[in-house]
Parts: structure tokens; C-alpha cells; sequence
């Protein structure tokens, strides 16, 4: 058995963070609102120590069930104490119950191997992906079916479902 | 008229050639055939196995050794009754005195050689060669008796019945039985040889010992007599030569304290402590080492397989004649087997990040093994206490010891290096070992449990599950490997950003490296801009995690490169970690365009502190784990001047460029391809394009900006030309070329310009390693064939033309 216990410092961002959200996550949590202002269920990939662009998009999206995902079971605790549901899932082995009947999974500047998972994940379950990444991931433009979204200085790629 | 070879009692080397084996045994007749074929060997003679059997004969114990085998040997499991057999055995050989004719033979030889030499009483070696030693497929390292700096008629006798004794001893006896060879079938031969005045001596391999490439020559040697190596008192000096180009790839100069020397009043070998002076210098020059090299690749084509030599330089004389080889023999270990997966009798076991490092030597024998170490001073000890599975802890190994080395599941020695009798005997075996590994037997406690990974050459506490499991999976990988090899010229490698999926990609994408290992998850993992981390005081927590993630790449790939590129976020990307808003924005590092902003080696030489801190990790890694595959690469430079800065912070942090430690640049910015004559005058091993970076600033597109992208295209013109500037003139310069952009994971004809132009390696991610592969593969088949297209091509031509100007020769009486 792989996954679980011995996993747990994958790919995760660590611990939740305190710190004042940089305006950022702000900018992110406001461009997934305007384009999902109707949205029922949106998953966040790999939150770790980031949970302010979900916390935002709690308020922003009061009636939209909102859960994060991460690989660190510590991460996850966390969160649920911060009153966000949040769920442990290896996103190369992902629980697709988690999953389903999202609108919208996202990712914000995930490492680059995630990128294909998501997408992946994202047809076989009928979501939009949404990834925020790191500039030099930005080469998305260039695979087909990813759409290119700059707004407010934010650079973001889009994978709309076919069958949303 | 022909001498009847087989009558002799006394053969030349010169008259002996591999056909003589039945008479002299292998290593005479191996000294025969290299003398024969101009190979460089001191002068001498055997005494040959027909005079061995009419001594055993007339002197009627033959029969009496015989049956004290039959009678002594009863369990072959059973080492002890090896040791009594030899006992009584070699007591009686020694003590039967030698019948006149050959005794006279021995002698007049012995007077001749001193002749030819012109020497009174020359030094002589005696060894034993027993006719079926050298066999293919049975490596007898050190096998019987060898006596240096033998002189004087009675003790030249003396060694000769020696040899004839050591026959046997508990392990050649042991060996027969192993192998099968039944010891009336086995006879002896002794050589009698010229010593070299030794100033330095050694061992080479023709093929890697350890890792079985047969790229490379690996050379080993100390001062004085070569028996330090082969016994393992003197960790030696090490050298690696590239087989094609005759160039020293790998230097490793130790301090050696102790030599073998010839007592000039005794003349017997003394053990003599080294002049301080030359202690830490090469005992070879580097002429040495490439003539010697030379010579190996000599011996290897005569012989057809790769071969295990010894050699010694003369300190009388003048290079190049002071080189003399002294002995050549097949190398067994790859020629027969793979690697051997690694084993375990583990038990409660840890992570590699939890696992404490007792001790670190030299990878001798591939593998990984846990087990109880067993710590012994002699094979007696060994005897009593070793059990099948343990771990075998002692100074250095002797022929003595190998039974019980065949016990043991891994081997650790104090002291020897890649070609001392430990080493050899253990690849032999399939054991995993490690040499040299200095204190080994005070550091390691007795009965306690290890985990002895010799790949890296790192013992360490406990079971170590994480090392001993993906052994375990080995076996499938290999059968994978087995089934696609697809091999190709340039060398693929893969981009890796999560160490963690390391182990699992190096398994299933079979890549030959990783050409861009990238340190910004390592950071957000951390989560705090390296700023604040410092503030807090946290230097060691990044040093730790950074180690930690590097380490799991290293070692999923060892002994495949890993190139580690320096943190290259951005500003804006800084800004997002805690901390950033007051480290990175109000210290006014976040610009207009974070993409030529403040970024890359010029913040390293802005901000050292942090930068050190990588490079603390990188040598973390590289010395504590002994993971001397971590290259690194520093990113988005500019100009000259910050590469010789970055450089020489890493100097200064002790990570100094060398055969094992590759500092590459990216080539992003235009400047590095419009100076990259510059950059390599400043020291660069080797490039990497940034293709998305490259191809943004030589055609003036804002990656960022959406109203440029429809003509954003790596495969510009402008950009090709740039590409195949930089490869051109690196590889005029000897320095590698690498990709690790996306083009060519998005773009098959990207693959083909950069093979077509000779790039070193490709660097794609992990799930197109696979493809690009079997593309590359492709592209390097068609080019062949077009090269071999245009050849034809041209013959024909050279061939019409000939035609034509016959025709013209013929026509010109008609236009007389």
C-alpha cells in the first residue's frame, strides 16, 4: 500500500499560515467568483499553508459547499479547526468521491507533475480545472484545450469540462 | 628443432603463449602472451607445472595428499575442516625435500636471469599459477602464495616449495569443491620474476568495477609495492580515464600514511611510514596515468575482454620505460552477471530522513543490505561468530576470509579501496560492500542491526525501510529495462519538481538523469519567504528540508546526474510566500515585469546568505550521504561577472568544480548566447536552455502579456539560430548541452533540430521521458542513415566524375 502515513510531507505546503493573505490569493479568490458566481461545489488541490483564497471564496460564495484537499493529514487538521472542510487525498491516487459534482477544481502554483492529474481528474469527473501556476509553468497556453485567463495581473489557465 | 614444451621443468616467459596454460598455468602463460605482444612485464621464467607433479610424484605424496582430503573433508559446509586439511597438507609439502634435477633447473634459471639483468643476486617475485586459476569464469583474487623481493639461490628454492604448497590452502581448497574443479586436476606453476623497484604500484580495470562501464579505465595506486592495494592496508589513490579519449575524468589524491617498501638491508617487504611530503601527493603523474591507461586498452584488445591488471612504475628508471605490468587477468564480475538486487533480513524499520549515518567508506560492490554486524579480527573469529546474513565488519580481508565472506550479506572494511582483495572478492559474490570505511570496526557496535547501503557507500543505524524496499522492486524494474531498451546517443533525462515521486519516476521512466531538479516546492513546503526564515533563525530547517529533498532524488537516481537548479522564483512568486509582503515588496524587489525583474544569479550575489544556505544543502548531501551525483545549475544569468561571483560563494561554501561536481548555466538571457565564448573561459562544464525564457527575450514577447502570445513560437527562427550558436561552440569547448524548457515536450520537430545539432541531453517531464525516447531513438537512426545516404551519394559522384574524365581521355584522339 502506497499513499497515507508515509506520504505525508508530499507535496504539501505545510502547516496554515496566519499571516495576512497577500492580495494575491485575494485576486484569485475574486476572478473564481466571477466566473462561477452560480457554483454549487469547488475543490481546492494541495492548499496546504494557503487556505486564504478559500476562505475568501467561502464569503464571496456563501452558498457554494467549498473543500480543500491536501496530502498532509497535519494540514487538514488544521483546517478543520478553522472551520474549512478539508480532506486528505493523493492527488496521483485521487478518492473521486471527493470530487464529484464539483463545478470547479483548482490549484494555485502547483508543481508542474500535478498539472496533468488535474486535468485528468477534471474530465473523468465532469469539473473545470483552474490552475493558477508558477510563471514557468505558463507553457499551458501552448496544449490545446486550455484556455488563457489574464485578470488583474493574474495569469490563470482554464480546461472547461465537456460535459458541463 | 622444437622444444618439447611439455618435458620443461624450466619455461621462459618469452617462449609462452595462452596455449601453455596446461603447462605453466594462467599467469605465466598471460606474462608469455604480453611480453609476446610488446606489453611492458618484467622478465622471468616458470617453473612449471610438470615439474610440480614429478615432485609430488618422486617424492610419493601425491597419494598422501589426496587422502588427507578425503579423510579431513567430510562436511564442505564446514570451514575449520579446511583449515586442518591445509595444515597437514603444506606441512608435508614443505618439508619434502626437492629432487636434484629440478632443484638444479631452479637454480641455473634463477643464475641466468641475474645475468640478463646484469645484476648479482637479482630480486626476484615468486607467485604461484595454478593451471586452472585463471580460468574464465573463476576469479581467484590473490589465490595462493606470492613472495616479494625473494634473492639468493635457497630462498628462490624456499618460495618455489612455498608455492607449491599454497595450493593448498583452506580457501584454494575451498574454491575447488565450490567450483567443482577436482583437485588432482589441479596443478601448480610458479613464476619467478624480476622485481620492479617499485616507487608506486597499483591495480586497473578496464571496465568499471563497480558500476560496469566499459567507458572507462579505473587505475588505483599507492607508493611502493602494490600489495598495500590488493591486501588493503593503504587506501589508494584513484583515477578514472575515459576509454575513447585518453582523458583523466576522475582525480582522487588520499593521504597515504603507510608504503610496502623493500628493505634495502634485508631486502624483505617492510611496512615504512611515508615522508610527510609525499603523503598527499599523486603517486602516478598524469603522463603516468594516461600511459598506463593506454597500455590497459592495449591488453584489452589482445585479449578481447575486459581484464583486471596490475601494475608498477620503476623508480630506476626514465618514463616511459619505468611502467611495467605485472599481471593481467579477466575481469569476472560483469562479464558474467547484473547487478544484484539488493537484500534484507531487516527488522523495526525507519525513513533515511530519521536514519542516523554511522560511518561512510567506498562503494566497492553494489547493493543494499541490512543486518547484524558482526565485528571480527581474524577468520578465526570470523568462524565462530558469523552468521549467514551478517554483516562482516573488519580491518581488511585476505584469501583467508572467504568463507565466511561467502556468509555474510554485506561486507564493511576499515581500510582498502575499489580493488582491494574485499572489494573484488565481494563483486565476485554478489555481496554488497563497502571499503575503506576508516574506523568501522570501532564505530559499529557488535551484534547490532545496520543498513549498509553500498551504492552510496553510507552505513546506517537500523533497518532503513525506505532503501531496502524500491531494492526489493528492482527485480521488476529490471525485467521492464530488459524488455524495451530502447538506447540512444543523446542522453534523456527528466524535469522533477516533488522529490518524493523521485524513486517511482527513476523506476518507471528509466531516465538517465535528472537535467532540471527545481528547489521552488522545496521553498513553499518550507512556507515562509527564506527572508523571514533567516530572521527566525531557521538557516538549519532549510538546509535540513532542502538536503532532505535533494537527497530522495540523488539517491533514486545514483549513479544517474542529478542537476539541481538554484530557487528561481520570481519576484511576484516571493511575494506570495509568508513574508513576502515585507521582504520582497517593501524591500522594492517586485518590479513591473517580475519575468526580467529580480530574479535568478543576480540575486544570488545580491543576497549570499540565502544562496549559501542551498549550497550548504547541496554539500550536505554530496558528503554526508555521499550522493556525489548532485550537479548544479545556476538560472537566469546575465552577465559573466555574476557566474564567476556565484562560483566562487559556492567555492568558498566547499563545493569546488570537478570530474564529480558539474556547475552548469541556463541559457535564458541572449547575453549568455551572445557571450558563451566568455562563459566557458569563466569555467561553465556545461548549458541548459530555458527555452520559454530564451525564446520570451530574443523575440521580445511579455510571456505574461496576452496580446503578443499568438506569436510567441519557440520554433523561431531566431531562437534556432541562437540554440545552435551556443551547442556549436560548446562543443568545440568540450562543455555538455542540455534542454529542460518545454519545447521539446511540446514539439517533435524542436527534437529533432537540437539531436540534428548534437545537444548533449533533453530534459522533458516525467510522462514524456518515455516517448522522447523512442524519439530521439528515431531521429539518431535516420541521421545515421542520411549520413550514410550522402557518403554513397557522394562516392557515386567522385565515381561518375572518374567515368566522365575517362570519357574525355577517350575522346581526345578524335578531337586530334
Amino acid at each position: 500500500m502506497t499513499g497515507g502515513r508515509e506520504n505525508a510531507e508530499r507535496y504539501s505546503n505545510g502547516r496554515p499560515s496566519s499571516t495576512n493573505p497577500p492580495t494575491y490569493f485575494s485576486k484569485i479568490a475574486h476572478l473564481i467568483s466571477k466566473l462561477y458566481p452560480r457554483a454549487r461545489k469547488i475543490v481546492e488541490v494541495g492548499v496546504g499553508r494557503s487556505p486564504h483564497t478559500l476562505l475568501q471564496l467561502k464569503s464571496l460564495l456563501p452558498n457554494a459547499e467549498i473543500i480543500a484537499t491536501d496530502i498532509n493529514q497535519e494540514v487538514v487538521r488544521e483546517l478543520d479547526e478553522m472551520g474549512v472542510k478539508s480532506l486528505v487525498d493523493d492527488i496521483f491516487e485521487p478518492d473521486e468521491k471527493i470530487y464529484e459534482g464539483a463545478d470547479l477544481i483548482y490549484s494555485i502554483r502547483p508543481p508542474f507533475e500535478l498539472i496533468a492529474r488535474l486535468a485528468k481528474l477534471g474530465s473523468r469527473i465532469g469539473a473545470d480545472v483552474l490552475i493558477i501556476p508558477l510563471s514557468e509553468d505558463a507553457y499551458l497556453s501552448n496544449l490545446s484545450g486550455w484556455e488563457r485567463i489574464v485578470e488583474n495581473e493574474l495569469i490563470a489557465y482554464l480546461l472547461r469540462s465537456s460535459r458541463r | 628443432m622444437a622444444k618439447d614444451k611439455s618435458q620443461a621443468l624450466i619455461l621462459w616467459f618469452e617462449e609462452l603463449g595462452k596455449e601453455d596454460i596446461p603447462l605453466v598455468g594462467g599467469k605465466c602463460a598471460n606474462l608469455g602472451e604480453m611480453i609476446n605482444a610488446g606489453i611492458p612485464v618484467p622478465p622471468g621464467f616458470a617453473v612449471t607445472a610438470y615439474a610440480y607433479k614429478r615432485f609430488i610424484e618422486e617424492t610419493r605424496i601425491a597419494q598422501k595428499i589426496y587422502d588427507i582430503l578425503d579423510e579431513t573433508i567430510t562436511d564442505p559446509r564446514n570451514p575449520t575442516q579446511y583449515e586442518e586439511a591445509s595444515k597437514k597438507i603444506r606441512s608435508l609439502i614443505e618439508s619434502t625435500p626437492i629432487p636434484k634435477d629440478i632443484r638444479d633447473a631452479i637454480v641455473e634459471a634463477y643464475r641466468e636471469l641475474s645475468r640478463r639483468v646484469g645484476l648479482k643476486d637479482v630480486y626476484v617475485a615468486v607467485r604461484s599459477s595454478a593451471t586452472a586459476e585463471d580460468l574464465p569464469g573463476a576469479s581467484f583474487a590473490g589465490q595462493q602464495e606470492t613472495f616479494l623481493n625473494v634473492r639468493g639461490e635457497e630462498e628462490v628454492l624456499e618460495s618455489v616449495r612455498k608455492c607449491w604448497s599454497s595450493l593448498f590452502t583452506p580457501r584454494a581448497i575451498f574454491y575447488r569443491t565450490e567450483k567443482g574443479f577436482r583437485h588432482e586436476k589441479v596443478l601448480i606453476s610458479v613464476a619467478v620474476q624480476k622485481m620492479v623497484n617499485s616507487r608506486s604500484a597499483g591495480v586497473m580495470f578496464t571496465i568499471h568495477p563497480v558500476t560496469g562501464d566499459r567507458n572507462i579505465i579505473v587505475i588505483e595506486s599507492v607508493w611502493g609495492l602494490g600489495e598495500a592495494i590488493v591486501s588493503g592496508a593503504v587506501t589508494p589513490d584513484h583515477f578514472e580515464v575515459d576509454k575513447n579519449t585518453l582523458k583523466i575524468i576522475t582525480k582522487n589524491i588520499v593521504k597515504k600514511e603507510v608504503e610496502y617498501v623493500r628493505d634495502p638491508k634485508t631486502g624483505k617487504t617492510v611496512h615504512a611510514k611515508v615522508p610527510p611530503e609525499r603523503q598527499e601527493a599523486p603517486s602516478l603523474t598524469d603522463e603516468e596515468v594516461v600511459e598506463l591507461a593506454k597500455i590497459a586498452k592495449r591488453i584489452e584488445q589482445h585479449y578481447g575482454t575486459p581484464q583486471d591488471i596490475e601494475f608498477a612504475v620503476d623508480r630506476d628508471l626514465p618514463f616511459p620505460q619505468n611502467l611495467f605490468i605485472v599481471q593481467s587477468r579477466p575481469e569476472t564480475v560483469w562479464s558474467m552477471k547484473e547487478v544484484e538486487a539488493a537484500t534484507s533480513s531487516g527488522s523495526s524499520a525507519v525513513s533515511v530522513a530519521e536514519a542516523k549515518i554511522v560511518i561512510k567508506g567506498l562503494p566497492a560492490s553494489p547493493g543494499v543490505h541490512v543486518g547484524k554486524a558482526k565485528i571480527v579480527f581474524s577468520p578465526e573469529e570470523a568462524a565462530k561468530k558469523i552468521q549467514k546474513g551478517d554483516i562482516l565488519v573488519t580491518k581488511m580481508t585476505n584469501p583467508d576470509w572467504v568463507p565466511y565472506m561467502r556468509l555474510a550479506g554485506a561486507i564493511v572494511t576499515d581500510e582498502g579501496g575499489m580493488t582491494c582483495h574485499a572489494a573484488i572478492v565481494s563483486r565476485e559474490l554478489g555481496i554488497p560492500c563497502i571499503v575503506g570505511a576508516r574506523d568501522a570496526t570501532k564505530m559499529l557496535r557488535d551484534g547490532e542491526t545496520y543498513t549498509v547501503d553500498a551504492r552510496s557507500g553510507v552505513i546506517y543505524e537500523g533497518a532503513v525501510e525506505e532503501l531496502v524496499k524500491p531494492a526489493e522492486e528492482k527485480v521488476a524494474e529490471v525485467t521492464v529495462a530488459a524488455r524495451a531498451p530502447v538506447i540512444t546517443g543523446t542522453k534523456i533525462y527528466v524535469n522533477i519538481s516533488i522529490p518524493e515521486i523521485a524513486d517511482k519516476i527513476a523506476r518507471e521512466t528509466q531516465a538517465d538523469g535528472v537535467g532540471l531538479l527545481r528547489a521552488e516546492h522545496m521553498m513553499v513546503s518550507i512556507g515562509k519567504h527564506p527572508r523571514l526564515l533567516i530572521e527566525e533563525g531557521g538557516e538549519q530547517k532549510m538546509i535540513d528540508a532542502f538536503a532532505e529533498g535533494i537527497r530522495k532524488v540523488a539517491q533514486a537516481f545514483y549513479p544517474r546526474p542529478i542537476v539541481y537548479r538554484f530557487l528561481d522564483f520570481k519576484p511576484d512568486e516571493f511575494l506570495a510566500l509568508p513574508g513576502g509582503e515585507k521582504y520582497e515588496k517593501e524591500a522594492g524587489h517586485v518590479g513591473p515585469n517580475p519575468l526580467i525583474g529580480y530574479r535568478g544569479a543576480f540575486r544570488y550575489i545580491k543576497e549570499p546568505d540565502i544562496f549559501r544556505l542551498e549550497c550548504k544543502a547541496i554539500k550536505k548531501v554530496r558528503e554526508e550521504y555521499g550522493l556525489k551525483n548532485v550537479w548544479v545549475m545556476v538560472p537566469f544569468v546575465r552577465r559573466v561577472e555574476e557566474f564567476i561571483q556565484a562560483k566562487r560563494i559556492m567555492e568558498e561554501e566547499g563545493l569546488i568544480q570537478g570530474p564529480d561536481f558539474k556547475v552548469w548555466i541556463m541559457v535564458e538571457v541572449p547575453s549568455t548566447v551572445l557571450l558563451i565564448d566568455k562563459f566557458i573561459e569563466a569555467g561553465i562544464d556545461g548549458v541548459s536552455f530555458g527555452t520559454n525564457d530564451l525564446t520570451m527575450l530574443i523575440l521580445g514577447i511579455d510571456r505574461d502579456d496576452a496580446a503578443v502570445q499568438e506569436i510567441y513560437d519557440e520554433r523561431n527562427l531566431a531562437v534556432k539560430r541562437a540554440i545552435s550558436h551556443v551547442i556549436r561552440v560548446c562543443r568545440k569547448h568540450g562543455v555538455t548541452t542540455s534542454v529542460c524548457g518545454q519545447a521539446p515536450s511540446n514539439y517533435p520537430d524542436i527534437v529533432e533540430f537540437l539531436v540534428r545539432e548534437g545537444v548533449t541531453s533533453i530534459s522533458v517531464n516525467p510522462d514524456k521521458v518515455i516517448e522522447t525516447r523512442e524519439l530521439v531513438a528515431s531521429i539518431e537512426r535516420k541521421v545515421m542513415l542520411e549520413r550514410l545516404m550522402e557518403l554513397e551519394e557522394r562516392l557515386n559522384n567522385l565515381d561518375r566524375r572518374a567515368r566522365e574524365r575517362g570519357k574525355i581521355f577517350e575522346w581526345s584522339p578524335e578531337l586530334d
